[in-house]
């Protein structure tokens, strides 16, 4: 075998090939053996092996996948001894360049990304790499390589978040005792001058360099337990907000704002602000759900999903006010409060032990003032003024008696009778009323008993010395008053919302 | 070794393949090596590669991902002494395809802002390569590209965007090979090239140095100057289908939102549902066309229409509360004059109207029971009269006021009942006249309805004028800047 191997004597007149074939014969070079150093006391060291990456442009990052693209260059250099040629080529104090055929006849050492889901190397006809071997055997070999990264996203403070990248690079065959990686001195990591993203803003980077421990507990290495040396240098990338804040939060102050349109209207019309509770949610869900779209269904809450449920309950609680507040348009009874504030007017409004009360007292008065308006109408034909001023005070029914007195038969007179009778007896428990049920043809007995009535009625009104309201003026009361404290809950709601965002 | 080398006398008889052997023996040609020129010093002298590129058609730019994909041929041109046969009296050219490439040195290019690159073949690669007797080489590649294209969307969809082709020197820098363009049509297009987005205005082709240092590192270690060359596409966007998928569909939008100010000012349901339901229309309208773009932070100029005509929209239905407020008040209005200025000064004068019906809380709460009733007898006597002319509205109104003074009496019964008594007899023709004299003469006097009413007549004019206003504004910025 020793004949067979070519001479290195007459380097200087070998062309490059030639020179390169006879320095990586097999005779003398073993490109699937690392380069063995050995220290002064005989040990063997492991090959440093240098890396530097310059980024060309990174691709957004893809909160569905979580994922990355990255377009780089990267760089290895370490020593091999074995490619000295110096001492067979003094001439030659340039470099030996080469591409991929160069670096298919050289041992390299095997570095993988960790955190690689897919990766190539660049280039049209051939590989982009460049290898370069020093007179001393330095070996630099260059690769352009894209790459698409795992890059867990945490989206709690979506979107306001920030996110940190990685890019792992780890030996593959060889353990820390046979090989170990570090990152260039100066300027391991740069980036193009021209590298935009369109959704982050790199703020600022940094590399690392550690030591993975394999073992039965962690398979990454697979049965080959031990320490590997790694690399990894980390972005750090800030969301930029300008987008949601023009296309989702500007227009959903708009939209809720909307809604407290509901409170201009009146508590009876039902139509116009059941529309407007639903439309309103329903353009909002629409807006809210465009923005969610590319993001990974996550079970924290993010911080637009606070936005997004603060706002829901906003519309949602316009529309409960209107439920209300109708609720309280269609009541019968007026209700006495003791002074003109909210207190008051909420107390009374909300007591339902007192409505009760009265309720049982009036329910007889209200079937009385049923029966009166049925037979005016019947019998007096729909005369607006009369039916208007009988619904509301009993003393215009003495002018009514009157009339009817005059112009209808007794059979009408005596039913009239009937129902005085049954209402005078349902209000006031007097003797006296128990006596006119006897005297009851008689037009004077009539005028009696409205006198006696409406003097009870006018020392209840003296005695209480309380304002009523109506059930109208009380729902007008409510709305008035939500047409403040709706938006200045929504205020107080942003107030706290911003600066959680921007403080925490 | 000296006899293992091919001789070259009876070059002129043998096969092409042969020829080519012989012409690319290692012991004569190392295809790892340039071709090395000497000038008259002895110096060396770089390699000249000429370039030139032919597409076939350009893919739309993918505004998402930013990249846009090129279909093209790339033909290289450089002289090789080492592959001269002119000296064997053969004068026809070789031409081969990839098996020939794979024994020639060929310079290496690739494109700076490439995302990916292959060449393409269905059964072998597209490749031509063509060998002169004068050692002239010409490389011929069919080739696909996506390449990377920032852009910039502050004037979508009126934007035009600059996408550029950059070639570099991969291996060597400028002592050793220099990329140049070929002096007659470098760059050119197939004549049966379309773009469905955009309309490619121009383009140009130029020549630069890449400076490799420490800070720039785009070659890795090997500092130097890289010669490079790029050919720039100006593409302008087709603006066609935004104005009628986007910008007029959302007029018309904003157009229907303003016929609530034909609707009376009670009509509510009909004026809430056409705010409600424009605003929803407009907002799945603008979502859709925002689907395709990056997340850009600053303002683009189709944001500033979409938040212009949500202003609008929710305008009209703030325009309604108002009117609709107003529609429901009880007190008329007295005016100096009638003219815009009075009529809003009035109107948004709550604090007099209250001063006038009494300072306590009590008189209030006894007047808005008085309104209240009043409300009942106006509805009664509107239901008695049905919707009718002018003067049925104008008896409307006198009925209603002659009610006023009786009411007030009722609402008195608590204190004496006898002069309530005493004044449902008095003849209400007295009361009118009594109600005349005390209006002042020089003021005229507008109910809530007539004022809600004129507010919405002026809005008719007001908010087409506006958004004719925000539109002379908005497309005179569209095309001047």
């Amino acid at each position: 075998l020793d004949e067979d191997c070519p001479t290195l004597d007459d380097g200087d007149s070998l062309s490059q090939t030639q020179l390169l074939d006879r320095l990586t014969h097999g005779c003398r070079y073993d490109r699937l053996e690392r380069p063995i150093t050995y220290s002064e006391t005989g040990q063997r060291l492991p090959v440093d092996v240098y890396m530097r990456a310059y980024i060309y442009f990174m691709q957004n990052l893809e909160a569905h996948d979580l994922q990355f693209k990255i377009y780089a260059l990267l760089q290895m250099r370490y020593l091999d001894p074995r490619l000295n040629f110096r001492n067979v080529s003094p001439k030659r104090r340039q470099p030996i360049l080469g591409e991929e055929h160069l670096r298919n006849s050289l041992w390299m050492p095997h570095i993988f990304l960790a955190n690689e889901r897919d990766s190539s190397i660049l280039g049209l006809t051939e590989k982009d790499i460049l290898t370069s071997i020093s007179p001393d055997g330095t070996v630099i070999v260059s690769n352009r390589i894209k790459a698409t990264l795992y890059c867990w996203l945490n989206l709690k403070k979506f979107p306001f978040d920030e996110q940190h990248c990685s890019t792992v690079l780890e030996s593959w065959m060889y353990n820390t005792s046979e090989l170990v990686l570090h990152w260039e001195q100066k300027r391991p990591i740069t980036y193009d001058g021209a590298l935009h993203l369109t959704e982050f803003v790199l703020q600022r980077s940094w590399s690392n360099e550690t030591v993975i421990n394999a073992d039965l507990s962690d398979l990454r290495h697979g049965a080959f337990a031990g320490n590997y040396s790694s690399l990894s240098f980390t972005v750090h990338l800030t969301r930029v907000v300008g987008f949601y804040l023009m296309d989702y939060f500007l227009p959903s102050m708009l939209i809720v704002a909307i809604s407290w349109v509901s409170f201009w209207l009146q508590a009876d019309q039902a139509p116009p602000r059941i529309t407007l509770g639903t439309s309103t949610l329903l353009t909002f869900i629409t807006l809210a759900s465009a923005q969610g779209k590319t993001l990974p269904k996550v079970s924290y809450i993010k911080v637009s999903e606070v936005w997004f449920l603060g706002c829901t309950i906003f519309i949602f609680g316009s529309m409960v006010e209107f439920a209300f507040v109708n609720t309280i348009w269609r009541r019968k009874k007026s209700v006495p409060v003791k002074k003109l504030n909210s207190k008051h007017i909420l107390k009374s409004t909300l007591s339902p032990n007192l409505l009760r009360r009265r309720s049982h007292a009036r329910s007889r008065s209200f079937s009385g003032t049923a029966l009166h308006k049925t037979a005016d109408t019947g019998s007096l034909g729909g005369a607006g003024f009369n039916n208007y001023l009988t619904v509301n005070l009993p003393i215009t029914t003495i002018k009514e008696g009157q009339v009817l007195d005059q112009q209808r038969t007794s059979r009408v007179v005596q039913k009239m009778d009937v129902n005085f009778v049954e209402s005078a007896f349902g209000s006031m428990g007097s003797a006296q009323s128990t006596g006119a049920i006897s005297a009851a043809s008689s037009s004077q007995t009539l005028t009696n008993n409205n006198r006696t009535e409406s003097a009870g009625h006018q020392e209840e009104i003296d005695l209480s010395g309380w304002t009523t309201l109506t059930p109208q003026e009380i729902a007008m009361w409510i709305d008035s008053r939500a047409r403040f404290v709706f938006p200045l809950s929504f205020l107080v709601f942003n107030l706290f919302f911003w600066t959680f965002v921007y403080c925490i | 070794e000296e006899e293992e080398c091919p001789s070259m006398a009876d070059a002129g008889s043998l096969q092409q393949t042969q020829l080519i052997q012989r012409l690319t023996h290692v012991c004569r040609y190392d295809r790892l090596e340039r071709p090395f020129e000497y000038d008259s010093d002895g110096k060396r002298l770089p390699i000249v590669v000429k370039t030139r590129i032919y597409v076939y058609f350009l893919q739309n730019l993918n505004s998402d991902l930013l990249q846009f994909k090129m279909h093209a041929l790339l033909q290289l041109r450089f002289q090789d002494k080492r592959l001269a046969y002119k000296a064997f009296n053969r004068s026809d050219n070789i031409l081969g395809q990839k098996h020939l490439s794979e024994r020639l040195w060929l310079p290496h290019i690739f494109f700076a802002n490439e995302r990916e690159s292959s060449i393409l073949g269905t059964d072998e690669k597209d490749v031509l390569t063509s060998l002169s007797p004068e050692g002239n080489v010409i490389i011929s590649t069919r080739m696909q590209a996506s390449l990377y294209c920032w852009m910039n969307f502050q004037k979508f969809p009126f934007d035009q965007q600059f996408c550029s082709t950059v070639l570099e020197s991969w291996m060597y820098n400028t002592s050793d090979l220099i990329l140049e363009w070929e002096p007659h049509t470098p760059i050119s297009f197939d004549p049966e090239m379309r773009l469905t987005e955009y309309n490619m205005a121009q383009f140009w082709h130029n020549t630069t140095i890449v400076q490799s240092d420490g800070d720039n590192l785009r070659h890795g270690a090997f500092a130097g100057n890289y010669s490079s060359l790029s050919f720039t596409v100006n593409l302008k966007r087709e603006i066609g289908f935004y104005l009628l998928d986007y910008y007029l569909p959302s007029m018309m939008i904003v157009a229907i939102s303003w016929v609530s100010f034909w609707l009376q000012a009670d009509a509510s349901p009909p004026r809430i549902m056409l705010g409600t339901s424009t605003m929803l229309s407009f907002i799945t309208l603008s979502s859709s066309q925002s689907k395709n773009l990056p997340k850009v932070s600053y303002i683009k100029v189709s944001e500033v229409w979409f938040l212009g005509c949500t202003f609008f929209i929710f305008g009209s239905l703030v325009e309604f509360a108002f009117v609709n407020t107003i529609w429901r008040r009880k007190e008329n209005i007295e005016l100096k004059k009638v003219n815009s200025k009075y009529i809003i000064k009035s109107t948004l004068t709550p604090r007099p109207a209250r001063r006038q019906i009494g300072g306590s809380l009590s008189n209030e709460s006894r007047a808005r029971s008085c309104s209240s009733l009043d409300n009942i007898v106006s509805s009664t006597e509107s239901v008695r009269n049905g919707n009718g002319t002018v003067n049925q509205g104008f008896n409307n109104y006198l009925t209603v006021h002659p009610n006023l003074p009786i009411i007030r009496t009722e609402c008195a019964e608590a204190d004496t009942v006898s002069i309530c008594s005493a004044r449902t007899n008095n003849d209400h023709i007295v009361d009118v006249d009594k109600d005349k004299k005390d209006t002042p003469p020089t003021f005229t006097t507008m109910t809530p309805q007539e004022i809600a009413m004129w507010i919405d007549r002026r809005s008719r004019f007001l908010f087409p004028a506006m958004f004719l206003a925000f539109n002379a504004l908005y497309w005179t910025f569209v095309y001047v800047l």
